[in-house]
């Protein structure tokens, strides 16, 4: 039951919103050029923190935006939440 | 007043004029109007409400609210009976039934009562221990179990009333109406917030309607009716009667289940009996008050044992006398109020026992006056009835509470008040990550600091005066306000009280020990039935942890979720580890924080709104013609059109047969449609379909297979190309959202320097399949506008024209296989459309098909869906490998090489048909090469889709078989242990007719 | 050639006319009526950019709102917020046809798609003093009216329905998007769920 912040809709319930996967690292730009490794960790590996957790979300009840969002996974607590594209603040990442 | 022996002729709050009638086991009882089961029981002289859950004792009216461990009953009789009810929560209705619980044959006469070999059956842990093994006879044990235990039974009827669900915002929510709320509620009021005041009672007010003593020199009745008219006044203010707050949830998301109409006989038509409230709140105070708790002492569960703070309840608010001649037993001075206004009411009190060796306090000692005998360090160790109380034993009681001094003295009485001590209701506090601490001095838990937008006040949080309950609302009321964005807001002057002096301190006493020699049961929790015996056995048991021990035993496992017994199990517990209170803690608390039924939760998601209904354009077309629904994800799609006097086969038979031999018509609007537009459109398509599309022409379309970034088939359909840079895609029915959110992320996030538009335009379009040899000829009468030769429009070709009047899109596809085409026309002309076709194709003998007939003709050319294309298969798997283009990038191209999805052992699509021709392939099945073999049997393989090919007279199947393609010819088993099925299968193509695919190009 | 038929409502069949449920003594707390016969046309765009923006107002005499969840109206025509770079466009005055191929010849020179959902979507307009009561029965938003203004739109759920809301207006009447293949059970859910309050279905509006 908790809310997320829709960076154009605003505050909305869970219900509306779709889990979209992990968002700590995005699609690399030339998948063919990377060695085969590389592309198994971009595939299939997750972290799993207790703790900030980046995510995507999309707001599939409302403007069908993604966005990504910082969620506490020990407390549902959604610290920041941002456009694609946009850097989400206190992830610790930079533009 | 002879039918209520027990009632004072004035005072309280209820209606004396008003008189109604209810029944309880059977006897016709009064009652007036403001009374609630219970009170109305206890002046009519009922004491034996219930029996108890495990042991069947006798059990009395214990409390006055909602922590009433006891008094549970069956409430109403026919579809509305609801178990489990507590008697003091019961508003009397004229005409109301309500039935004792746990007992039979009566509550009276109980065949599972007094037996020892009940109580012996039951330690804690008893269904573990005892009736484990033998497995097989424990149908034999439940049968005969169910009768003694249980909890009331449930309706058998559906329930007749309706249950309604809504959503509220504010910026302060306020549980709880009494002196703390109310003083909330007015600061967060006049500070202009949204606010939300919720109730569990009938009026607001709590304690102020009859226990509290006068504010401003007034009853505090007034004081609190002058508070709610202001409120009701306020135009942001909503008041919530009869609601109890049963959840607190993330991000100060809150749950209430209002009684809209549980006080009357039934509810008034389109009434809601219930209402589920949904509450997000900004700030939140929770001014829930606190609850008495008793003792744990021999024999301290007979009808007759109360709460002191319940029979002031009764005397004060109900005019009811719990009893004649009472004794008061408590630790701590609130129940010396209680005891004055017992006296006053006209109840004989005996004398008070004072756990603690001192005074009380001076405020405490005025109330109780000079008349009345008190003993000080003294317990009540024992009591004395058979059916209901009628005396206490007393004794003089050690500075450390374990033993026992002096002789045993006697007091006659039908009526004990127990106090010992209160529990602030820290549970929503808790619920909302808040973690209670505990508090030697009040010996209970009071909230701790909190996680979520909260703040107790009044009694919740450990403040027992009038005074500071008033005053503890208004500052949290404008606290809440200020932290809502309302920065002005003011913390109201607090209204002037009684002086109530300094209080003594309270006496930690949890548990009196029993006299020399006397065996009975000492109780920790009354509606669970768990003593303080089973606590210290399971201990010993090793049952250290509280949370454990709450399974173990089931204490604090009720519906009153251990309201009045779970501090003192604790201390029971503590106290038998050799630890502190605060050392073994509290279990978690959890919603519901009251019972809520599942009606209520439920609301009106039952029958058919369970859940929304799909429908196409021709959906009142199909219903009209018979058509046998089923859904596909939310969808109801025609899965036959069974003539009179057809069976299910005859017509999926026939259905089949037109198809192949002249024409059909099948509505096929479900499948997903998605509008693609923009400068880079061939480019995106490119990227999410492995083949290639920068060379489809306009008027074109091709079929496509895209990935998920693992390589694994995601979805399969065709494309469109309607005009330079616009395409209509098309998605399977399943996995129409899923592929748009697919391609929204990858414009989205990924590639957001593409200029493509896409929109879901699937309920948009009503679509029309047309197929079989026939269909041309039919087609040819809908449109003039198109010319439909084979020359003009061959195979996966796509015209713009009208059609019958209405314009819209033509496709030259097929999914049988046959000579087909799909018409797509704006759904509000949809059925105008499916009409003109069924008109257009008389001659030919059209026939509407459903979703068996295209599941068959799809199986039989071979085409996949669901079944094949189930989140492990690759496109080599299914055969689409050459299509993957190696001159472009697309999603999941990279993870193509990876040894696993290059393994040539990889499970691919083939035919089946079965090695005698004749044997049906069971769906489902495993395959393998040698049935005979030892288990585990290697399976190599299953059946994805099986059925009876009318066109070819056998049984024919698709399954993915480990290097199947390498297998045509080969014999293989179809296994299904569990239906017994084992079927010999000859390895074939996919593709069972016209594999040229001679007649979709005819 | 035969003549171009009417179109048929997906609540042809259900729409009964009349009042319903616990009805006070001042009247149904609810009123109800479809609007048939719209033109909806779905746009798609670079939001952000001027001669875009110019180029619809040009076409429509209306702007397309930037700001998420408002509307703009004009000479009939109404453009809702949907996404930064989407909105629907709502006309009681245009054939659905005209006004999607002229509007993709206004935009022609431009990024962006013009799709006509006409058939698509079905409106249902929720009048009436309890209309917000019965909209928070089932739809999460807060319909408090410093919330939800006078010309806001907002996506939300309704039941389990997604559903696009629109205060006309001042804001007393809502218009309720859905998708057609939903619309009988929105229906049904409405008209169940306004019980309570008493409830008209009145003539369905013509635009
Ligand atoms: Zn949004």
């Amino acid at each position: 039951m908790f809310n997320i912040r829709c960076p154009w809709c605003g505050d909305r319930p869970e219900i509306e919103f779709s889990y979209g996967g992990d968002a700590s690292r995005s699609r690399p730009d030339a998948p063919e050029t990377l060695s085969d490794d590389a592309w198994h960790d971009y595939v299939f590996i997750r972290d799993n923190p207790a703790g900030p957790h980046a995510e995507y979300w999309q707001h599939t009840g409302g403007c069908r935006q993604w966005l990504r969002a910082l969620r506490n996974t020990t407390t549902h607590e959604i610290l920041a939440t941002a456009a694609p594209g946009e850097p989400l603040p206190l992830s610790g990442e930079r533009k | 007043m002879n039918g209520q022996p027990f009632r004072n002729a004035e005072g309280g709050i209820i209606d004396h004029d008003r008189s109604l009638g209810f029944t309880f086991n059977g006897r016709r009882h009064q009652g007036f109007a403001g009374d609630t089961l219970a009170s109305a029981l206890l002046a009519s002289g009922v004491r034996r409400v219930a029996r108890s859950f495990k042991y069947h004792r006798p059990r009395g009216i214990f409390a006055a609210g909602e922590e009433e461990p006891s008094a549970l009953v069956q409430l109403r009789i026919g579809a509305r009976t609801e178990p489990n009810v507590r008697a003091t929560r019961v508003e009397l209705f004229d005409g109301l039934v309500a039935n004792s619980q746990n007992c039979w044959p009566s509550v009276d006469f109980d065949l599972g009562a007094g037996a020892a070999w009940v109580s012996r059956l039951m330690p804690p842990g008893f269904y573990y221990k005892t009736f484990k093994w033998p497995g097989l006879l424990w149908p034999a044990y439940e049968h005969v179990l169910r009768k003694l235990a249980g909890m009331g039974v449930a309706p058998r009827q559906a329930d007749p009333d309706r249950y309604e669900h809504r959503f509220a915002h504010c910026d302060v929510l306020i549980v709880g109406g009494g002196p703390a709320g109310l003083s909330a509620a007015i600061a967060a009021g006049r500070a202009g917030a949204r606010i939300i005041v919720a109730d569990d009672g009938p009026e607001f007010g709590g304690s102020l309607a009859a226990e509290a003593g006068p504010i401003d020199g007034a009853p505090a009745r007034e004081w609190a009716a002058v508070a709610v008219a202001e409120l009701t006044a306020m135009p942001y203010v909503t008041l919530v009667r009869r609601a109890s707050v049963f959840g607190y949830y993330d991000h100060n998301g809150l749950a209430i289940s209002e009684h809209v109409a549980d006080h009357l006989a039934e509810p008034l038509p389109f009434q809601p009996r219930q209402r589920l409230w949904m509450v997000r709140a900004r700030q939140v105070v929770l001014a829930t008050g606190a609850t008495e708790r008793s003792f744990v002492f021999a024999d301290n569960d007979r009808p007759g044992i109360m709460l002191a703070s319940a029979a002031r309840t009764y005397a004060n608010r109900f005019a009811v006398r719990a009893g004649r001649r009472c004794v008061v037993f408590t630790n701590n001075d609130s129940a010396y109020g209680a005891a004055a206004d017992l006296a006053a009411a006209g109840i004989e009190v005996a004398a008070v026992i004072d756990a603690r060796p001192g005074d009380p306090g001076p405020a405490a000692a005025k109330a109780l006056g000079t008349g009345i005998e008190r003993l000080a360090g003294h317990a009540v160790v024992a009591t004395r009835g058979g059916g209901a109380l009628t005396a206490v034993e007393v004794a003089p009681l050690n500075e450390s509470g374990d033993s026992l001094g002096g002789s045993l003295r006697r007091f006659d009485c039908d009526l004990l008040c127990v106090s010992g001590g209160w529990n602030p209701a820290v549970q929503l506090h808790a619920q909302a990550q808040g973690r209670p601490v505990y508090d030697d001095t009040l010996a209970a838990f009071v909230p701790g600091p909190s996680v979520q937008a909260e703040r107790s006040a009044g009694s919740a949080k450990g403040t027992f005066t009038l005074a500071g309950c008033l005053a503890d609302g208004m500052e949290a009321g404008a606290e809440a306000a200020r932290q809502a964005g309302f920065e002005a807001a003011e913390t109201p002057p607090v209204p002037a009280c009684e002086d109530e002096g300094e209080a003594a301190p309270m006496r930690a006493l949890w548990s009196v020990p029993p006299p020399p020699g006397l065996r009975r049961k000492r109780f920790v929790d009354l509606q669970t039935d768990v003593t303080q015996a089973d606590v210290e056995l399971a201990s010993r048991e090793g049952y250290k942890s509280v949370e454990h021990l709450k399974r173990y035993t089931t204490l604090g496992m009720g519906t009153d979720q251990g309201r009045t017994g779970n501090v003192p199990g604790l201390a029971v517990l503590a106290r038998s580890l050799g630890a502190d209170i605060p050392q073994v803690g509290t279990t978690t608390f959890r919603p519901p924080y009251v019972p809520v039924t599942m009606a209520t939760l439920a609301g009106r998601e039952i029958g058919h709104h369970f859940q929304p209904v799909r429908r196409s354009a021709m959906h009142g077309w199909h219903e009209t013609a018979g058509a046998a629904f089923v859904p596909a994800g939310l969808w109801l799609r025609p899965q036959f059109y069974a003539r009179p006097g057809e069976g299910l086969w005859d017509a999926i038979y026939r259905e089949t047969v037109a198809v192949r031999t002249s024409v059909g018509l099948c509505d096929v609007s479900t499948l997903g449609k998605i509008d693609i537009q923009g400068a880079d459109s061939a480019e995106f398509l490119n990227r999410v379909y492995i083949n290639a599309w920068s060379k489809l022409g306009i008027g074109r379309c091709r079929y496509g297979v895209m990935l998920r970034e693992d390589g694994i088939t995601l979805d399969d359909g065709t494309t469109s190309r309607l005009a330079r840079n616009h395409y209509l895609m098309t998605t399977t029915t399943a996995n129409a959202g899923a592929v748009m959110g697919h391609l929204e992320y990858f414009l989205q996030v990924v590639w957001p320097e593409l200029d493509v538009h896409i929109i879901s335009v699937t309920e948009e379009w009503a679509a029309i399949a047309l197929a079989g040899p026939d269909s041309r000829k039919v087609l040819e009468r809908l449109t003039d506008d198109i010319d439909v030769s084979n020359e003009a429009l061959p195979f996966m070709g796509v015209r713009e024209g009208t059609f019958a009047g209405v314009p819209g899109r033509l496709f030259r596809i097929s999914f049988s296989g046959e000579l087909a085409y799909e018409i797509n026309v704006p759904a509000d002309y949809g059925q105008h459309l499916w009409e003109a076709m069924l008109e257009a194709g008389k001659e030919f003998d059209i026939t509407p098909y459903g979703t068996e007939a295209l599941g068959i003709l799809r199986t039989e050319k071979g085409h996949v869906v669901g079944g094949e294309l189930n989140g492990r298969t690759t496109a080599d798997d299914l055969g689409f490998g050459r299509m993957a283009s190696s001159a472009k990038e697309f999603i999941g191209k990279r993870s193509l090489n990876r040894p696993g999805l290059t393994d040539e052992n990889r499970k691919q699509l083939v035919g089946l048909v079965p090695a005698d021709g004749k044997t049906a392939i069971p769906r489902g099945a495993q395959i393998v090469t040698d049935p005979d073999q030892a288990l585990p049997n290697p399976m190599i393989g299953e059946v994805t889709s099986a059925c009876y090919s009318p066109n070819l007279e056998t049984p024919i199947g698709l399954g993915i078989v480990a290097a199947g393609r390498a297998r045509m010819g080969e014999t293989l088993y179809a296994l299904s242990p569990m239906r017994g099925k084992r079927v010999a299968v000859t390895v074939t193509n996919p593709v069972f007719i016209d594999p040229e695919g001679e007649r979709l190009r005819a | 050639m035969p003549e171009m038929p009417q179109r048929c409502s997906a609540l042809f069949d259900a729409y009964q006319t009349g009042t319903f449920g616990a009805v006070p003594e001042d009247g149904p707390g609810i009123q109800l009526a479809e609007r048939r016969g719209l033109a909806i046309i779905h746009l798609a765009g670079p939001g952000g950019d001027e001669n875009f923006r110019t180029a619809v107002k040009g076409c429509l005499g209306c702007e397309a709102p930037v700001i998420p969840n408002t509307t703009a109206t004009a000479d009939g025509r109404c453009l809702l917020w949907l996404a930064p770079t989407r909105w629907l466009l709502v006309s009681a005055r245009d054939a659905p046809g005209d006004l999607e191929r002229d509007l993709s010849a206004a935009l022609a020179s431009h990024s962006g798609a013009v799709t006509d959902v006409s058939s698509g979507r079905t409106v249902i307009r929720v009048t009436g003093r309890d209309a917000r009561q019965l909209l928070a029965k089932g739809c999460p938003l807060d319909f408090h009216g410093s919330r939800f203004k006078p010309e806001n739109c907002a996506q939300s759920i309704l039941g389990a329905i997604n559903v696009l809301l629109h205060a006309t207006g001042d804001g007393t009447a809502i218009d309720l998007y859905c998708a057609r293949g939903f619309a009988l059970s929105m229906w049904e859910w409405l008209t169940d769920a306004a019980g309570e309050f008493g409830y008209s279905i009145d003539v369905a509006i013509q635009g």
